[in-house]
């Protein structure tokens, strides 16, 4: 038996000991917990005929991706899609199989990439958008300059952009006096009862004599505008530009104001063909959504008339949009189907209703989805208890794509095309709004603008210049990694063995894609698969891809391999314009590749000679076609493909559900 | 197995030697834009307001470690919000938590935070959503 003193001191060493061990094992519990890995995507997109026609690299972090692309400035720029987006344009339209590396990392080296790449985006953002402020500042010197004779600017032809303008002010080819012209507005039973309601509440909370005096102010504001000394803030790599707004931005805002104090004067109606009043079913409202409606348009009601003190420079924009929305609404009341304003932008491009036609039954499914996104909008937006505006944007979007694609089907009308913007910002266009009374503008300060513009673009380039070996859409995702990993600025070489151990330690291994031709996509794939701490990999199998594996699961295969194998004959394809002209398809082939590409290459040449005949008629468009069509087809002789065949169109569906395959093997096959 | 191998190499090699001379990273047409949707991915993907908030965070801490001015915030946070289909940002909740989040990121000390409320959060309501934002950041 122990002394006490002893079996005491025992008792408390093993009473620690547990103590010690209980703690130990929630901490690394915790600690698990805490380090669960995660994992990003990196992307390598298969070949195709057309733009990214050697393939093309994305990086991605949950549901967003990050992919560089080549622009018309011969630059390399960084973008960012949802990844559903992403999938859809290369995989569904592009008809391209899109091999998925993932990578597995721990929380702090994921954080630290994907924030690598959201500030690069950022920065880059910013930069360009410095350029357009600099463009916009060169325009309206020239606009003012032409008011006085100074730059010889022929009358018209710069307009001035403001977004909103469009829902109550008429273009300038309009032969109505603009809203401002008169003191009064339109008369009688041509005035909005909603914006007057309105008007009547700025007037009891603000005072009666706010609209006039605050129009009066910023009128005066604009007169007196002039530019800042300017700043010869050149662009630098991996640095925010923080600048003072330039002289039009400044211009469009006090602009912004004074018009929707205007509009709220004038009460004038939504300007006709700048909002939607669909009668059909599918817009009517039901009781309870009615009151959905009144609800949201106290609130915007209310909203509108704090917003009119706001401390937001640019409290002009969302003044104009609440007060076409709210007019919107109230028809939307009164009527008892959904009125909504018409969101494309006022130089949105559309495609031509011959080729609407062309694409029929394609468009027919395309709308049938457009139809589903509008009604789950829509219950959204009904049965949600907060309102947000977010909601009711992607009401008014999702309705407006519906509507657009119904008119294009069923009246042969062109079909526009959605370029992003989910919020309305249609302007009206026209060049004679109030500009600032600048004396003496003279030829010198336009020249010293158009001087600041050209050398900011010019340091864009040289920023961003594209290379196909060093700066390209590989490169850069490797360079911006590195940059992450080593806490390197974007403008230092970091020390390459520096480098080498942190993506050893956060990957699992290093790929060396400088001076190796690792800066081809489909090599960078097979590097990262080989290098880094992969996990799984998927590849995702391109539209036609998808449709003959189900052709082939439901038909006999000799009879689909017959059909399918040739443009002429094929299910699985539809002629896309922007194709090159080929005959048979030889991405699912091997053996007969060859014969194939001396078909096509024949079919190329003829188009190319066909082409140089139509030369006049199309402008080229048969030519390029042919020789692009031969380009392609050469390859395809030694055995490589290249060329898939690409959609103009297609519903999301053709997509599935999941259209994924795993595979885990680093072989992806000849087809690159 | 080695001549397999072999031509295996040589057909990845001829393959990039095609690659080489062509153009990658360009952008898929336009066009294709005709039939996208800007909510594809909402049935998918992580909640849009999520996403609104980690780029105004992001900015917004991008922003104030660059020394950037109240007004320029405010200007660049319209500029997001409008891609997230908001226009009206000063009275979504979202925007100032997630401005409160960046003042986070950006290493920012709660008397700092005290400044910068009385800059941004021009109501109780606007301020205390920062507050908060910035505390679960913290």
């Amino acid at each position: 038996m122990l002394p006490v003193h002893q079996a005491i001191r025992r008792l408390g060493a093993r009473w620690l000991s547990a103590t010690a061990l209980s703690v130990t094992l929630c901490t690394a519990l915790r600690c698990a917990a805490a380090e669960a890995p995660r994992f990003f995507e990196y992307l390598y997109v298969e070949s195709n005929s057309g733009d990214s026609s050697g393939g093309h690299a994305a990086i991605c972090f949950a549901d967003r991706c990050y992919h560089f692309q080549q622009d018309e400035a011969q630059t390399i720029r960084l973008h960012r899609d949802a990844a559903e987006e992403f999938d859809y344009r290369y995989r569904l339209l592009g008809n391209r199989t899109i091999h998925v590396a993932r990578v597995d990392v721990s929380p702090d080296t994921y954080e630290r990439l994907r924030a690598a790449f959201q500030a690069r985006l950022q920065i880059e953002d910013r930069q360009y958008d410095q350029l357009q402020s600099l463009t916009r500042d060169r325009q309206l010197l020239e606009l003012i300059g032409n008011g006085t004779g100074g730059v010889g600017v022929a009358p018209g032809a710069i307009a001035v952009r403001i977004p909103g303008s469009a829902y109550f002010v008429a273009d300038a080819r309009d032969t109505a006096p603009p809203l401002w012209a008169g003191e009064a507005g339109p008369s009688g039973s041509n005035r909005s009862t909603t914006i007057e309601r309105l008007a009547a509440q700025v007037r009891a909370a603000y005072g009666d004599d706010f609209i006039a005096r605050r129009a009066a102010t910023l009128r005066a504001s604009i007169a007196q505008l002039v530019p800042e000394p300017p700043v010869n803030t050149l662009p630098e790599a991996g640095r925010l530009p923080v600048l003072p707004a330039g002289f039009a931005t400044r211009h469009r805002e006090l602009l912004s104001g004074w018009l929707a104090l205007t509009v709220l004067r004038a009460a004038p109606p939504l300007r006709a063909g700048s909002f939607h009043a669909p009668t059909g079913a599918d817009f009517a409202l039901q009781p309870a959504e009615i009151n959905v409606l009144r609800a949201a348009a106290a609130q915007l009601n209310a909203a509108l008339v704090q917003l009119l003190v706001s401390e937001r420079p640019d409290w002009g924009y969302p003044m104009l949009v609440g007060m076409a929305r709210l007019m919107a609404l109230e028809a939307s009341i009164d009527s008892g189907y959904l009125v909504l304003l018409d969101d494309f932008p006022e130089n949105a491009p559309s495609i031509k209703p011959e080729t609407v036609a062309r694409h029929t039954a394609t468009l027919a499914q395309v709308r049938d989805e457009r139809q589903a996104d509008f009604f789950a909008a829509r219950r959204a937006f009904f049965e949600s208890s907060s309102r947000e505006e977010a909601a009711f944007s992607a009401l008014e979007t999702t309705g407006n794509l519906f509507i657009d694609i119904d008119a294009a089907l069923q009246q042969h009308a062109p079909l526009r095309v959605y370029t992003g913007p989910v919020v309305p910002t249609k302007s009206a266009i026209r060049s004679d709004w109030p500009l600032p009374q600048l004396s003496d503008v003279t030829r010198q300060p336009v020249v010293a603008a158009r001087q600041r513009e050209d050398a900011y673009r010019a340091a864009l380039a040289g920023l961003y210049r594209y290379d196909l070996f060093s700066h390209n859409c590989v490169t850069e995702i490797f360079r911006t990694m590195e940059s992450a990993l080593t806490s390197a600025g974007s403008g230092a070489a970091p020390d390459p063995s520096a480098v080498r151990a942190a993506s050893t330690a956060a990957l699992g291994g290093y790929v060396e894609w400088r001076r190796t031709p690792n800066f081809i996509p489909f090599l960078s794939a097979r590097a990262v698969d080989r290098a880094y701490r992969v996990s799984e990999r998927v590849e995702r199998p391109s539209s036609r891809t998808m449709k003959l594996e189900e052709m082939y699961h439901h038909e006999n295969a000799l009879r689909v391999d017959l059909r399918e194998s040739n443009v002429l004959t094929a299910r699985s394809y539809e002629r896309n314009e922007d194709d090159p002209i080929f005959l048979f398809f030889t991405d699912d082939v091997f053996v007969r590749r060859p014969l194939y590409g001396i078909a096509n290459l024949a079919v190329g040449v003829g188009g190319t000679l066909a082409g140089l005949a139509w030369l006049p008629v199309d402008r080229g468009a048969t030519l390029r076609a042919g020789l692009d069509g031969a380009l392609f087809s050469v390859p395809e002789i030694a055995f490589i493909n290249i060329r898939k065949g690409a959609f103009a169109f297609a519903p999301r569906r053709w997509l599935g559900d999941d259209g994924t395959i795993p595979t885990n093997t680093s072989e992806t096959g000849t087809n690159p | 197995m080695r001549n397999h191998s072999l031509c295996g190499r040589a057909a990845v090699a001829l393959g990039a030697l095609a690659l080489v001379l062509l153009p990658a990273c360009g952008s898929i047409s336009t066009s294709s834009n005709v039939a996208s949707s800007p909510f594809a991915s909402s049935s998918k993907s992580s909640s849009p307001e999520a996403a609104y908030r980690e780029d105004v965070s992001d900015y917004t801490a991008a922003h104030l470690q660059s020394a950037g001015t109240p007004d320029e915030l405010r200007r660049q946070i319209a500029a997001l919000a409008e891609k997230h289909g908001i226009t009206d940002w000063e009275h979504n909740q979202a925007t100032f938590r997630a401005v409160g989040q960046g003042l986070a990121k950006a290493g920012y000390r709660q008397v700092q935070v005290d400044a910068f409320k009385q800059n941004l959060g021009k109501t109780p309501e606007q301020a205390k959503w920062i507050q908060e934002g910035y505390d679960e950041k913290r």
